[in-house]
């Protein structure tokens, strides 16, 4: 079996980032570290210790597991690190694409609590290591940035005070909420949820459950019982299949169940008793398809 | 406050999995639209593109390209398991480095491509992958694959003495392979090539940058590092020892030192698969 055969893609990938320094630094004494910058991007990325970071626009702390990005730095950044202290320090120039590239923004917070430390550390570790090869790819170097990049993207931003990260989850909960309402009759579950809100799944049935006190599922379920409940007696010519996928059930089975144990009554005496309270007449008629 | 950067998009990845053999039936036969990169990672896969057979053993990629017919050769072997990633490229003006990828390459160090594509899995899975991301992904992949198989190839050099170094250097590597998980070292590696110890390590180090040790630690903590992930239940100081570290603190002190985490968080970082058997 030969191994250097033809090769069969050949394409210039257009590199958006250059590094221009990756460092690993295990500070064993308290201590002060001068960063000269000349207009690149300054990220900062603490695996474990507080540090104190001086910008031109001011003292920023930056706890264990939380990064630090700013963009294109001219003046000095102080760096106050505490014994024991252990970070990552990249810098990186955006370059010029040339206009007929293909190309996309990746918008970044500045500030963050980093979602997956374990992934950044990888991306870091990696890019310290490429960029003291004897000679590094500039290829990989690009890529490595786009991802650490990315994984700040997917980080919450570090907000100041308890009050709001109360206010934060409280939010999240609530577009939660708008989405069920929007989306409940199409086939969605916490992981839909998840990707389209650009959240962790497992963070946000987390931040949902905090302020909901129950499951995302949990909620979809019953904002779907609550719709059919509402179409069983106003839509009295549609049987209970069709309407339990109007509410997003593709499986009566489980619909019926989910139904009994909302409600302690199968879909069919829902609509028959409640109908008969109501004053009217069974309404439509009654199918064998609901046993 | 968001800082915005500009990124360029000259590869679209599509979507990637992990094949694991039900122990019958063939690769279909068709033609894609996207890019397909396979890598064995378990087991030999035979397949084709248009007229050529590709017969694939474990550790080897194969890049088939869109719009062209390709499809299994033999059934598949009861204990084949293969990674597969599709993705399309957008054609853009030239623009700094080539990137020449090979039809077919043997990876030496597999680790690197294997975490490349268990990190793409694990985030598709959980539904958080950025297009971004997995376009960088996927170009990492094609780096790796030009890179391993730089390494696989044969090295180039005029002088005698040169290529004496480079097969020197060869087997002290290929004796650490075999040997990792005994309790070598510099020396006893020395004796059992037959070369004086400053002698290789001088020669080691002049071809491959790094020393012998340093070498040994990289192939135990990279042995580590596929137990680590392909194999989540196994006690991690029984890993250590498999990988040539009879005291575990140690093992913690070097995998640390390497990858920047401790075992336990490297195993943690993937822990979705996605897995199809058709």
């Amino acid at each position: 079996m030969n191994s250097r055969s033809d090769s069969c893609l050949r394409f210039r990938p257009a590199a958006a980032f250059e590094v221009v320094q990756a460092d690993h630094l295990a500070v064993e004494q308290d201590g002060i570290t001068r960063v000269r910058m000349s207009g690149e991007s300054f990220l900062l990325f603490s695996v474990q210790g507080d540090c104190f970071v001086r910008t031109c626009q001011g003292d920023l702390s930056v706890g264990a597991n939380e990064a630090l990005l700013q963009p294109a730095v001219r003046q000095e950044i102080v760096l106050r690190c505490p014994s024991a202290a252990e970070l990552y320090v990249l810098r990186f120039r955006q370059l010029r694409l040339r206009k007929d590239t293909p190309q996309r923004k990746l918008a970044v917070p500045d500030h963050v609590s980093v979602l997956r430390p374990g992934r950044l550390t990888h991306l870091l570790r990696w890019l310290t290591d490429e960029v003291r090869r004897p000679r590094p790819s500039r290829a990989i170097l690009h890529h490595l940035v786009v991802l650490a990049l990315c994984e700040l993207a997917c980080s919450s931003h570090v907000s100041d005070t308890a009050e709001e990260k109360e206010a934060g989850r409280e939010n999240i909960a609530s577009r939660v909420d708008a989405y069920i309402a929007a989306h409940y009759h199409e086939r969605i579950g916490t992981l839909e949820i998840a990707r389209d809100l650009r959240f962790n799944p497992d963070y946000l049935e987390r931040v949902f459950r905090r302020e909901r006190h129950l499951s995302i599922r949990e909620a979809v379920n019953a904002r779907r019982i609550k719709e059919a409940r509402a179409q069983l007696l106003l839509q009295g010519k549609q049987g209970v299949a069709e309407i339990a996928a109007l509410c997003g059930y593709s499986d009566l089975g489980y619909f019926r169940r989910v139904f009994k144990r909302a409600t302690n009554m199968t879909p069919r005496e829902y609509r028959i008793r409640r109908t008969a309270q109501l004053g009217g007449t069974a309404v439509g008629p009654v199918r064998g398809s609901d046993r | 406050m968001t800082v915005s950067y500009e990124v360029s998009d000259d590869i679209e990845a599509l979507n990637a999995g992990l094949f694991v053999s039900p122990g019958f039936g063939t690769h279909p036969v068709r033609v894609i639209d996207s890019f397909e990169l396979i890598l064995v990672a378990q087991g030999r896969l035979d397949m084709f593109e248009e007229e050529r057979p590709y017969l694939l053993k474990r550790n080897q990629t194969l890049l088939l390209s869109p719009g062209l017919r390709h499809g299994g050769l033999l059934p598949y072997t009861p204990d084949v398991h293969f990674y597969w990633v599709h993705f399309k490229v957008r054609t853009s003006p030239p623009q700094h480095t080539w990137v020449s990828v090979p039809k077919v390459a043997t990876i030496r160090y597999p680790e690197t491509l294997t975490e490349l594509f268990c990190r793409f899995i694990s985030d598709q899975e959980s539904g958080i992958l950025d297009p971004l991301g997995a376009a960088s992904l996927v170009s990492l992949m094609l780096c790796a694959i030009r890179e391993g198989a730089e390494e696989a190839g044969g090295r180039r050099g005029s002088a005698r003495s040169r290529d004496e170094h480079a097969a020197l250097a060869e087997s002290v590597q290929r004796y650490i392979d075999a040997h990792y998980p005994k309790a070598i070292t510099t020396s006893t590696i020395a004796s059992a090539l037959r070369y004086n110890p400053d002698y290789l390590e001088r020669v080691f180090r002049a071809r491959t940058n790094v020393s012998i040790l340093d070498a040994l630690h990289q192939k135990r903590i990279s042995a580590a590092r596929a137990s680590l992930r392909g194999e989540p239940e196994r006690n991690i100081n029984e890993i250590a020892r498999e990988c040539g570290y009879t005291d575990p603190g140690y093992f913690r002190r070097m995998f640390k030192r390497l990858t920047g985490l401790t075992p336990l968080e490297f195993r943690t970082l993937y822990v979705r698969t996605h897995i199809n058997t058709h």
